[in-house]
């Protein structure tokens, strides 16, 4: 049984961190608040551009440019969007995860791109083929960093490093659910949306310049897309698990609070009866 | 007579613009391109340049943007682009002394890299001069605004 003074400062201890995860929770709230903006604001870019590509790929030309065709997957890439820091419940670990299964249950040999501190250490410890790593630009998504992504793995991809490329990140679904998937983005799917009525385009100059310059563009909204939305994740991740520790916190500190009184309580009793018996000897 | 166009430039920071209009012109890596309703289906690639948007009576509207792709189909004319900016958003001083900057580069620089990248700026410099110089031609032609 720990002594009054023992529990006494667990109490202070566990309310002083309580206080931390209160405020944590209230940062990622507004952080979160922010980051569901700027995701809207991407909204329309990427189902104009996805409309752009939907075009391109009902063309007759579009089945020979090396965007659409499909090659034996002997080499794939894997970007794969995990946060720089702990403390947001199972947000990394569960993206790590649904990565990690479809690398090993794919062929293909794996080149891992990675953003985020949490994901590269993970896939690092588990032996796999990270080949680039950029830190989470997470409290600041920008399209640069997008494109930055966008330029490498357009250029793996076009120099035949790899045949393949996928994504892995975190949709967000509510704030409480959130599913992590993994896509795929290069070679463009060949399943054009049936019940848009495509007109026959034309393209300036011509179809394959414009696709050599659309489709990184395309690329580069997808990855901005998926960085944006894990970000959401990450933050809504946080404020719940953040949110679940204040409550934990609390209930500890109730508990302490009724082990203290009832140890005082004890200690006046003691003191009572030892007061009385002595008064009685006395006499 | 036709109906208007529908034309949206879009970034990924935001939906710069999403208005009628009577005729767009804009620059592609082709040349200039001019849009008039019930034009026919087609995409193009954006090049560095001033988009002029025309309405019947009023004032010509002048946007600078920079690069990205177009899409006209039926009547409406989507721009992406990375970067698109209106004249008030333009810090003219800034622009003209980036301007002289990378001529100076240009003339210094030695790798590829190196003047690519200092002629895209120079590029980039010249729309901005050129787009905030518009308000101010406006207000020169007439006293009204």
């Amino acid at each position: 049984m720990p002594s009054m003074k023992a529990i006494k400062r667990r109490i202070v201890s566990v309310s002083s961190t309580q206080q931390i995860m209160k405020a944590m929770n209230l940062v990622a709230a507004s952080k979160l608040q922010k980051s569901r903006v700027q995701l809207n604001v991407i909204r329309p870019l990427y189902d104009n551009i996805k409309v752009v590509m939907d075009g391109i790929q009902s063309g007759e030309d579009a089945a020979d440019s090396v965007y659409f065709q499909k090659r034996e997957p002997k080499n794939a890439a894997y970007l794969i969007i995990t946060g720089d820091r702990g403390l947001c419940g199972g947000y990394n670990l569960n993206i790590s995860k649904e990565a990690i299964a479809h690398i090993n249950s794919h062929p293909a040999h794996e080149k891992i791109i990675i953003v985020g501190a949490k994901g590269r250490d993970y896939f690092k410890r588990r032996g796999k083929n990270v080949v680039k790593f950029y830190p989470c630009v997470a409290d600041a998504v920008t399209y640069e960093d997008a494109e930055r992504i966008g330029r490498r793995l357009i250029k793996m991809y076009i120099s035949g490093e790899v045949d393949e490329v996928y994504i892995a990140y975190t949709q967000f679904e509510t704030i409480l659910s959130q599913t992590p998937s993994v896509i795929k983005v290069l070679p463009l799917g060949t399943e054009p949306d049936a019940e848009t009525n495509h007109q026959a385009m034309k393209y300036e100059p011509d179809v394959q310049t414009f696709m050599d310059y659309a489709v990184p563009m395309y690329l580069n909204t997808v990855i901005y897309g998926a960085m944006a939305e894990s970000h959401v994740c990450e933050e809504a991740s946080r404020m719940t698990s953040m949110d679940a520790a204040t409550r934990n916190a609390e209930e500890i500190i109730d508990d302490l609070t009724l082990a203290y009184n009832r140890k005082r309580q004890g200690a006046i009793t003691q003191e009572i009866t030892e007061i009385v018996s002595g008064a009685n000897a006395i006499q | 007579m036709a109906g208007k166009l529908r034309l949206r430039v879009i970034t990924p920071e935001s939906v710069k613009l999403d208005e009628p209009c009577d005729m767009v012109i804009m620059r592609c890596t082709t040349g200039d391109m001019g849009i008039l309703p019930r034009h026919e289906a087609c995409s193009a690639i954006l090049d560095y340049g001033v988009l002029r948007i025309i309405n019947h009576g009023e004032k010509e509207l002048h946007m600078a943007v920079f690069g990205g792709i177009v899409q006209v189909l039926d009547d409406e004319v989507t721009m992406l682009t990375n970067e698109a900016q209106w004249p008030e958003d333009i810090d003219r001083t800034l622009a003209e002394i980036e301007h002289e900057q990378a001529e100076k580069r240009l003339q210094e620089a030695e790798d590829d890299v190196e003047i690519q990248k200092q002629q895209v700026s120079l590029r980039r410099t010249l729309v901005q001069i050129e787009v905030s110089a518009y308000p101010l031609l406006n207000a020169g032609e007439s006293d009204k605004k």
